[in-house]
């Protein structure tokens, strides 16, 4: 999956899952602030977690990081959009106008949930915790835009669905406010990983060409093992664990992991930790992959 | 006795002068000899006027004028000519002669067979017997032309043969011929043409020659040349003249030599000389290209080249890039070469050769092709050391297809190891290539894959969601629940329904007296005649008590007989609902149109049931729908029972009509409610319209701007206890408001002689117009309610909705101790209007009240201290007020100079929209 379509799958994932969870959210019964906040756990619950499984699916995460990682994304999430629901029907009770800026802390509540595990998984002063800084800013920043939007959407199509049919309670403004809220989540979700991103790798050949991973971690091992950081499933060639990229303040370092083909760079073999440039190429088992690096300042 | 022919052979008969076969004088038994050159019967003359008298002359003219003879030949007047002169067999072979192939043949073998003296011989001449071409050059080709000529008579026929080893001389006509069949009267051109593709280099001369054997002789040709041999020029192998001579300074020094070879120098040099370079395929790279140099010479023995791995299987999806190699090795230690081909299979592409002494590793580029998924198979040539030909196979198995490639999620645990997609299987086990360089890099990523499809699908998905969610609004949101009164809350009511609805969903049967005075059968009228109708659809409303007690009716009806409803379609008026009579026994065609003048339609759907609904929280209902086809309107009626503005109970019927042109002209269509009021026993409940001071119980015109959003009607005439009060409400979200509204007597049929337009009542019958008469007209009195929508222009498939409700409404009476009640109406939401009506009772002109409004309402008519009078019945004060803008519940006191007190919590709510997420 190249950089594009995942920032394209995270924002109609993110719709599709606050579309859903507004969809459940009309069977409840209760009335008022627990209605509201009911459907924010709702929205933000799912949101949480279609966006979290993608994630763990594109960084091919190991299935119980990946299980954990969804759940408590949905958890927080959940809670930011019950937390939102609350604040939101609050202020709506004080005055109508005040609808947006519910929606709008609605959504910063579920975009900061969703970024809050990796924030706090990460160790203070490492380049995770700025990275997981970064996703949290533009992940809140994709909350408040999407609520934006889509609580100004809700708000002019409830208005004119109400002139037109008269007072109700009407599936389409909301349907259309919540698909713009997870759209916006998502699409600011992907931007953030995408943007952010220091160096990654594209898989050149075979049945992930095209795939491109982002080297995010300290050390991100290239195998057909799951929960390798490059994992490359299917070649038969490459070991569980046939090399990794080590990242240091000199660059990004490529290691041969004792692989009885070797690992090959820009066509020669390695025999020992070699410092990657952009545009490098890997070759690992019957696998290509391209290097590329930002433009660093200094090394 | 037969006669033979001295020339041919043949037979003839004894009577024969001439030879059937040839034509000679045939030598009879009488001993006639062989006439030659006799003289024509008759002469024969060309076209140019040349006349020949003789056979002798006539052959002569014929190759003097060898062209216009072939065609005398062709267009059949020699042997016409021939048949008149008697000479069938003459004329036989001129006609044999004329279908000839070729028309110089044709001719030529007609000329032997005429009988002449002279004698016919031609003779071949050539130009020059030998020729030097002197200098050649491998590049040159060149025509060259040799000139024939015939210096006899006659036609020359024959072939020419080139002698030539090297074939660097051809016929120029017929590339590469050696051979050729020539004839030709006078002269003739030989083409010939030098094919320096086979001009070859060499210290000796060319030779080559041309036999040319004809009936006029055989002579030959000698050609001659030289082609010098290039001295190769460049580096070690400077100097040499000949391949020996280059291997010889090649073996001298191999490293250097082999550049000369890899950059193809070699191989030019051998061009430029005309020689076959005897290396197939692309040159090795190295010194290895010296050892394929020496072995195509034959100079050194190849060393025994092995292939591994003799096959590979693999799999993918349609535009997957499989990378493959195979490796030629030999065990000997020589130098190794080789190079693949892949034409046979447009799916692989070989990649150059990599060589590593005795190893050399052929990269293969897979390219998955888009066909049906299944086995494949590929097959390269690998051209190796000594000519060894290698054809491995390549076995590919298509997984899919391009089109439905699954999205890139990664396998499962258990499945990843063993099936996956592009996963390159070698059938033997080849050795690690450690140390080794990797295969080249791939070209650039193909665009094959259609990893956007999932995408589309997501988008597609969600857009279906919110289109289900805009479908629903739309097909669901016409319906009553967004034209619910204003009354509509947010808070849950009970959702016991405290009114029922009864519908008449049977056949009518209507008798008619005379004078069409139509009733029901159940009426009084002596039936003349009956007729039956579609069920009319009417309905009644009636309470539905908690206790014990029985129903109490809020229309005279339970099934709504004394209503009815009337369409008034460009000044034509038509029963609502009631459908044309048909009549059991046989009527008159006049009083069969006269009974049916204001019937028309058909119900299309009818009674359809409406479930209630939880939010917003409305109780169930029904709608039916009525079809006039001329003039084409569909009116659907919907009675769907609501909460009430303040009781927040399911105790309100909204009664709508959805009024649709459906025709193709515009339609002035205006609709009349007659309601026949009831509530209880009580059929002559006296009305409490806002604004008005007194009780309405006689009759009431009001028009426009004086309709009331409601009224009220008392089932006691007692505050204390004023039992059931009914409300109707006119003024309803998304319908229109009446533009008329009578109250007065119901339209008996009595009432025809008592007042004036009294002709027009006919009770469930009545037309557009209801007379208004008190209610008190009759004994007992009968009130009703006659709700007016004028006629309106519609435009085709356009609709107007009219409509109201009807149900119970609160009032507070409990405190004012008969002396005063206080109730509400309008709209309770922010900002809305609404009218407050206090009764009064026992109290004089000395006295007043006092209205005490909440914080936030604004008093938009009336005085908030109103002075009373004295009355001996009941009588009401009214206030228009306007709510505040926010929510809330907000007590409305009333207090009279004499001590009395009432008061009303009225509950301000704004109209249903879910809460902040809807």
């Amino acid at each position: 999956m190249s950089f594009k379509l995942f920032v394209i799958y995270c924002a109609l994932i993110g719709g599709l899952c606050s579309y859903f969870g507004w969809a459940i959210g009309l069977f409840i019964q209760t009335d008022g602030i627990l209605r509201a906040a009911l459907k924010g756990l709702c929205v933000g619950t799912l949101i949480g977690m279609g966006l979290t499984v993608l994630d763990s699916i594109w960084n091919s995460r190991n299935f119980i990081t990946g299980i954990a990682h969804t759940l408590t994304a949905a958890v927080l999430a959940g809670f930011g959009g019950f937390l939102g629901g609350i604040i939101g029907e609050f202020l709506f009770n004080i005055h109508n106008s005040l609808l947006i800026l519910g929606w709008t802390l609605t959504g910063i509540l579920i975009g900061v949930a969703i970024s809050a595990f990796e924030l706090f998984s990460s160790k203070p002063n490492t380049q995770s915790r700025s990275f997981a800084l970064g996703k949290a800013i533009k992940c809140m920043a994709g909350g408040g835009v999407g609520g934006l939007i889509g609580g100004a959407l809700f708000f002019a199509i409830q208005l004119l669905w109400v002139k037109v049919f008269g007072p109700g309670i009407f599936w389409t403004p909301p349907a259309i406010g919540f698909s713009i809220l997870g759209l916006a989540i998502g699409l600011f979700i992907g931007l953030a990983q995408v943007l952010i991103k220091e160096a990654w790798l594209r898989i050149e050949n075979g049945r992930w060409q095209g795939k491109e991973i982002i080297l995010a971690n300290p050390f991100s091992t290239i195998g057909r093992k799951e929960g390798c950081e490059v994992a490359i499933f299917g070649d038969r060639n490459i070991q569980l664990e046939h090399a990794c990229i080590r990242k240091s303040n000199a660059g990004f370092f490529l290691k041969d992991l004792n692989s009885p083909d070797g690992t090959f760079l820009n066509r020669k073999i390695i025999k020992e930790e070699t410092l990657l440039t952009s545009e490098d190429l890997i070759q690992t088992g019957g696998t290509r992959l391209k290097f590329l690096e930002k433009t660093r300042k200094s090394i | 006795m037969v006669l033979t022919c001295n020339r041919c052979g043949n037979i003839n008969p004894k009577e024969a002068a001439f030879c059937f076969f040839d034509g000679i004088v045939l030598q009879n038994g009488i001993g006639q000899s062989v006439v030659k050159n006799p003289e024509l019967p008759f002469p024969f003359i060309f076209p140019d006027g040349r006349k020949c008298i003789r056979y002798d002359e006539l052959v002569l003219a014929f190759f003097d004028e060898w062209g216009e003879s072939k065609n005398l030949l062709k267009d059949k007047s020699l042997s016409q000519y021939f048949q008149k002169i008697g000479r069938a067999d003459l004329a036989y072979h001129a006609e044999k002669c004329r279908v000839f192939p070729n028309s110089d043949l044709g001719l030529d073998e007609l000329i032997n067979r005429l009988p002449i003296s002279i004698s016919i011989q031609p003779e071949l001449q050539v130009e020059t017997e030998r020729i030097n071409l002197g200098i050649l050059n491998p590049t040159d080709s060149r025509d060259l032309y040799i000139q024939l000529k015939n210096t006899g008579l006659g036609l020359i026929k024959g072939n020419a043969v080139i002698h030539c080893p090297d074939f660097w001389l051809t016929f120029g006509d017929a590339a590469g011929a050696n051979q050729k069949a020539l004839h030709f009267i006078n002269e003739n051109k030989l083409h010939l043409k030098l094919q320096n593709k086979r001009l070859r280099a060499s210290d000796k001369n060319l030779n080559a020659k041309i036999v040319i054997d004809t009936n006029g002789g055989t002579k030959e040709i000698i050609f001659s040349a030289t082609i010098p041999v290039t001295p190769f020029a460049k580096g070690c192998l400077a100097g040499a003249i000949s391949p020996r001579k280059l291997a010889s300074l090649a073996k001298q020094n191999p490293s250097v030599a082999a550049l000369l070879f890899e950059d193809n120098s070699v191989q030019d040099w051998y061009r430029s000389n005309g020689w076959t370079y005897p290396v197939p395929g692309p040159p090795a790279s190295g010194v290895a290209a010296v050892q394929q140099f020496f072995e195509a010479l034959g100079l050194v023995e190849a060393p025994k080249v092995e292939i591994e791995p003799k096959s590979i299987e693999c799999s993918g999806f349609p535009g997957d890039k499989i990378s493959l190699s195979f490796t030629v090795f030999s065990e000997e230690r020589k130098h190794v070469y080789a190079h693949a081909s892949s034409h046979e299979t447009p799916w692989l592409h070989c990649s150059p050769a990599i060589i590593n002494k005795n190893k050399v590793v052929i990269p293969i580029d897979l390219v998955v092709p888009d066909v049906s998924p299944g086995q494949h198979e590929g097959r390269i040539q690998i051209f190796s050391n000594g000519g060894k030909l290698f054809k491995p196979r390549i076995y590919l198995a298509v997984k899919g297809n391009g089109i439905s490639l699954p999205p890139p999620i990664p396998n499962d645990a258990k499945g990843m190891a063993n099936n996956f997609l592009g996963t390159i299987n070698p059938s033997s086990n080849f050795p690690p290539m450690n140390g080794a360089q990797a295969p080249p890099i791939p070209p650039e990523l193909d665009q094959y894959r259609t990893r956007g499809i999932p995408a589309i699908f997501l988008a597609l998905l969600l857009f279906a969601g919110n289109f289900v969610a805009l479908a629903r609004d739309i097909l669901f949101s016409h319906t009553p629940s967004s034209t619910i009164a204003n009354t509509l809350t947010t808070n849950k009511p009970d959702m016991d329904p405290q009114v029922t609805i009864t519908t008449n969903d049977t056949e009518v049967e209507i008798s008619f007296g005379e004078g069409l005075t139509a009733k029901p059968t159940a009426g009084r009228a002596n039936a003349t005649s009956k007729g039956t109708q579609e069920p009319h659809m009417s309905f009644g409303i009636q309470t539905k008590p908690t206790d014990n007690s029985k129903p109490k009716l809020l229309v005279r009806d339970p099934k709504g007989f004394t209503n009815n409803s009337v369409l008034r379609i460009n000044g034509n008026d038509w029963f609502f609902g009631q459908g044309p009579l048909k009549f059991s026994k046989k009527s008159s065609p006049e009083f069969m149109l006269a009974a049916n003048k204001h019937y028309t339609g058909h119900w299309l759907k009818m009674k359809q049931l409406i479930a209630d609904s939880k939010f917003p929280f409305l109780g169930s209902g029904y709608s039916s729908l009525w079809a006039m086809t001329n003039p084409s309107v569909e009116i659907t009626q919907t009675l769907r029972i609501i909460p009430g503005a303040q009781t927040n109970k399911l105790d309100t019927v909204l009664v709508r009509y959805r009024i649709e042109n459906r025709g193709n002209k515009n339609l002035n269509i205006g609709f009349r409610f007659l309601l026949d009021t009831f509530i209880g026993t009580n059929d002559a409940v006296p009305f409490l319209i806002p604004g008005e001071s007194e009780l309405c119980s006689t009759s009431l015109i009001m028009e426009h701007n004086s309709v009331p959003d409601f009224l009220q009607a008392l089932e006691n005439n007692n505050l204390n206890s004023p039992g059931t009060v009914a409300n109707i409400s006119l003024q309803n979200i998304g319908l229109e408001k009446p533009d008329k509204l009578t109250l007065g007597c119901w339209p008996d049929y009595r009432l025809q002689d008592i007042i004036p337009q009294g002709n027009k009542c006919k009770e469930a019958f009545t037309l557009w117009d209801v007379p208004v008469a008190s209610i008190s007209t009759l004994k007992p009195p009968d009130s009703a309610l006659t709700l007016y929508w004028n006629p309106k222009e519609i435009q085709p498939f356009k609709a107007r909705e009219v409509g109201f409700s009807y149900g119970l409404g609160t009032f507070a009476g409990s405190q004012g101790q008969g002396q005063l009640a206080l109730t509400a109406g309008g709209s309770f939401i922010p900002n809305g209007e609404f009218t407050l009506t206090a009764y009064v009772s026992g109290h004089t002109s000395a006295d007043s009240l006092d209205l005490k409004l909440p914080l936030g309402f604004k008093l938009l008519d009336g005085q908030e201290k109103t002075p009373l009078r004295t009355s001996q019945s009941k009588y009401a004060i009214s206030w228009k007020l306007k709510a505040p803008p926010s929510e809330g519940e907000s007590l409305f006191k009333i207090e009279s100079s004499k001590g009395f007190k009432e008061q009303l919590s009225i509950q301000i709510k704004k109209p249903p929209v879910g809460g902040i997420f809807g």
